[in-house]
C-alpha cells in the first residue's frame, strides 16, 4: 500500500513537474494578490499581517486543492479503481497537497516578508501552527474536493462546502499565530495545538471510513 | 379513533405540562435595585433596596446580613417601606479581613417567604485608619454560621439579569439537545443506507437533517430574543452564536449536496458521507473550541453550564421534562416529513 501511495504521489508529482501549470499559475495568483496588498496598505502592523497571513493561504488552500479530482482524465479514475486500493488513491492525493500547499505557504510567508515583514516572534510555535494547519486543510479539502467531483464539478460547491468545515481548525490556528506574534497572551495555547491535531486525527480516521464508499461509482 | 405509539402519547401529556409550568410557576423573590453600591467602614450606612416579588411588610422577622467569605454583620434596623421597597441599616465595624482593606461585600437577607442574597452587593470602601482600630472591630464581624429560614413556597430563583427571562431555559435549551439527538439519528441513518443501500434509510436521514436544522434555527432565535434581554443585542458576535451560525452553514452544505446532483443513489450516497463528515466535525465545533474563547455563554469562559446556580431542583422537574417532550417532539415532525415525502414521491 505504501508502495502504491508513492507510485501516486510520483505520478501526480511528474505530472506536475511536466507542465508546471498548477503550480505557476498558484504562485502567479499569489505575488499579484501582495502586490495588490504592497500598494493597497503600503505598510501593515502586527495584527492586520496575520489576518493578511490567513487570507492568503484559505485562498491557496481552497485554489489548489479544488482541482485535485477534477484535473486526472474521467476515465483515468476507472483505471485507479482497477489497479489501488481507495485509500492510497486518497493519501497520494492528500500528501501531494500537503507538499503543494507547504511550497506555496513558504512562498506566501517569504513574499510576505519581502514585501512588508514578517513578524513572528515565537517561530517553533509558528512552524508547528502552520504544518499542522496545512495538514488538517489539506486532509479536509482533499475530500470536499472528491465531494464536489462527484457533484459534477460546479466551482462554488468546493467554496461553500469548505469553508464552515475548516472553520474549527481556522479559529484555533489564527488564535495559535496571534500567540506566536506575542499579541495576546495565552499561556493555554498548548489546548488550541491539541485541538488541531484532533481535528487532523478526526478527519484521518473518518476519511479511512468514508474515502472507499465515496470512490466507488 | 387514532391510533398513537406509546412514546408521542409520552410528549402529549408532557408538552402542556411544560408550557403550563414553565409560564405559570412564580418566580422566587429577588433584589433587583440596590444603592448606594459603597459603604463606609467604622460609620452608619443606609443601603435602599428594591425588591422583586417580595412582601415585606411591617412587623415581619425580617433580618439582613452583609457578608464577606466566613465574616458577616447583621443589619442594626430595617425600614420597611412598603412591600417590594425597604432601607436597611448598617453599622460597618472595620474590614472583616485585616489582611485586605477593601473588597465585595454580598446582602443575605431572611424573610418568612425564604432567603434573599444578592452576591457582590456593595463595596467596602478603602478608609485609612490606624491599625489599632482594625484589630479591635474585626472583632465585631461575626463568623457564626448564618440561620436562615428555607424558600417556603414553589418558585423558579430568581436570578440578577436573567429575572424571568429565566423561563427561556425550558424552551432554548432542549431545542438544542432535540438538534444534537436529530442529526446523531440522521447519522446512523446514512450509516445504515452506507451499509445496506436502502434508500428510504436516506430519505429518512433527509428528514431528520432537515427537522434538526428546524429545531437549530428555532434555538438560535430564542437565544438571540434572550440575548437581547440579558446581553443587551440580538447578535453580540459571541463565539457561541457564531459556532451555531456555522454549525447550521455546514448543514446548509447538506442540502446543497443533495439538490446539485440528480440520480437518487448518487445523492444518497454522496451526501450520506458527507453527513457523517460534517457529524463528526460538528463536535469540536460545538464542544471545544468555544470552551477556549472568552464568552457570555453559560458553559464557557469560566462560566458554569447547568450548574447549581443555573439549575436548581424546581426547575429541573420542568427542565428534564422539556429535553425529552422536545426530543421526542423532533423524532415525530421527521417522522411525518418522511412520509409525507414518501407519499409525494408515489403520486409524482
Amino acid at each position: 500500500m505504501v508502495r502504491e501511495i508513492l507510485g501516486l504521489l510520483l505520478k501526480d508529482v511528474k505530472t506536475e513537474w511536466r507542465n508546471k501549470q498548477a503550480i505557476s499559475s498558484i504562485a502567479l495568483y499569489l505575488f499579484s494578490i501582495i502586490l495588490v496588498l504592497y500598494y493597497a496598505l503600503v505598510r501593515i502592523d502586527r495584527m492586520i499581517w496575520s489576518g493578511v497571513l490567513w487570507l492568503v493561504l484559505i485562498f491557496l488552500a481552497i485554489n489548489t486543492i479544488t482541482v485535485s479530482f477534477s484535473r486526472d482524465v474521467k476515465h483515468r479514475h476507472w483505471y485507479f479503481y482497477t489497479l489501488t486500493h481507495p485509500l492510497s488513491v486518497y493519501f497520494s492525493k492528500a500528501v501531494y497537497n500537503l507538499i503543494l500547499l507547504l511550497v506555496l505557504d513558504t512562498l506566501a510567508i517569504l513574499l510576505l516578508g519581502l514585501f512588508f515583514n514578517i513578524p513572528v516572534v515565537d517561530w517553533p510555535l509558528f512552524l508547528i501552527t502552520m504544518f499542522l494547519c496545512t495538514s488538517a486543510i489539506s486532509l479536509i479539502l482533499t475530500f470536499v474536493s472528491l465531494i464536489s467531483a462527484k457533484t459534477g464539478d460546479q466551482p462554488v460547491l468546493m467554496t461553500i462546502l469548505s469553508t464552515p468545515l475548516l472553520f474549527p481548525v481556522l479559529m484555533s490556528g489564527s488564535r495559535l499565530c496571534l500567540v506566536s506574534l506575542r499579541l495576546i497572551q495565552d499561556s493555554n495555547y498548548f489546548k488550541d495545538v491539541l485541538s488541531i491535531l484532533a481535528i487532523n486525527m478526526i478527519t484521518f480516521a473518518l476519511t479511512v471510513f468514508l474515502f472507499p464508499i465515496l470512490w466507488r461509482d | 379513533m387514532v391510533k398513537l405509539s406509546w412514546w408521542k402519547w409520552i410528549f402529549i401529556l408532557l408538552m402542556p405540562y411544560v408550557i403550563l409550568m414553565g409560564f405559570l410557576v412564580p418566580l422566587g423573590q429577588g433584589i433587583t435595585e440596590l444603592s448606594p453600591y459603597v459603604v463606609y467602614p467604622l460609620k452608619t450606612n443606609k443601603l435602599d433596596i428594591v425588591g422583586y416579588n417580595t412582601r415585606f411588610t411591617e412587623g415581619q422577622s425580617i433580618r439582613a446580613w452583609l457578608k464577606q467569605g466566613d465574616y458577616h454583620i447583621e443589619a442594626d434596623n430595617i425600614i420597611v417601606r412598603d412591600e417590594r421597597h425597604a432601607s436597611l441599616i448598617f453599622t460597618i465595624p472595620g474590614f472583616p479581613d485585616t489582611s485586605k482593606n477593601d473588597g465585595d461585600l454580598s446582602l443575605v437577607m431572611d424573610t418568612p417567604d425564604g432567603p434573599l442574597v444578592l452576591p457582590s452587593a456593595v463595596n467596602l470602601a478603602a478608609v485609612k485608619y490606624p491599625d489599632s482600630l482594625a484589630l479591635i472591630s474585626s472583632q465585631k464581624w461575626s463568623t457564626n454560621k448564618l440561620a436562615v429560614r428555607a424558600e417556603s413556597n414553589f418558585n423558579f430563583p430568581f436570578r440578577n439579569i436573567l429575572g424571568e427571562t429565566i423561563r427561556n431555559t425550558y424552551f432554548h435549551v432542549p431545542l438544542w439537545f432535540a438538534m444534537i439527538l436529530l442529526f446523531f439519528i440522521s447519522v446512523l441513518k446514512s450509516i445504515r443506507y452506507l451499509q445496506k443501500k436502502q434508500i428510504e434509510d436516506d430519505a429518512k436521514a433527509e428528514s431528520f437533517v432537515l427537522i434538526g436544522v428546524l429545531f437549530g434555527i428555532l434555538g438560535t432565535v430564542t437565544g438571540s430574543i434572550w440575548a437581547k434581554f440579558t446581553w443587551g443585542s440580538f447578535w453580540s458576535f459571541d463565539v457561541k452564536q457564531n459556532m451555531a451560525a456555522i454549525s447550521l452553514l455546514i448543514y446548509g452544505g447538506y442540502f446543497i449536496i443533495r439538490n446539485s446532483l440528480q440520480d437518487p443513489d448518487a445523492k444518497a450516497r454522496v451526501s450520506g458521507v458527507y453527513n457523517v463528515f460534517a457529524f463528526v466535525l460538528l463536535i469540536p465545533l460545538i464542544f471545544i473550541i468555544p470552551r477556549r474563547y472568552d464568552s457570555l455563554h453559560p458553559g464557557n469562559g469560566g462560566n458554569p453550564a447547568l450548574g447549581s446556580q443555573d439549575l436548581d431542583n424546581t426547575m429541573r422537574i420542568v427542565f428534564y421534562p422539556a429535553v425529552i417532550a422536545y426530543m421526542i417532539c423532533g423524532i415525530w415532525i421527521a417522522q411525518l416529513r418522511y412520509r409525507i415525502k414518501l407519499i409525494y414521491n408515489n403520486i409524482y
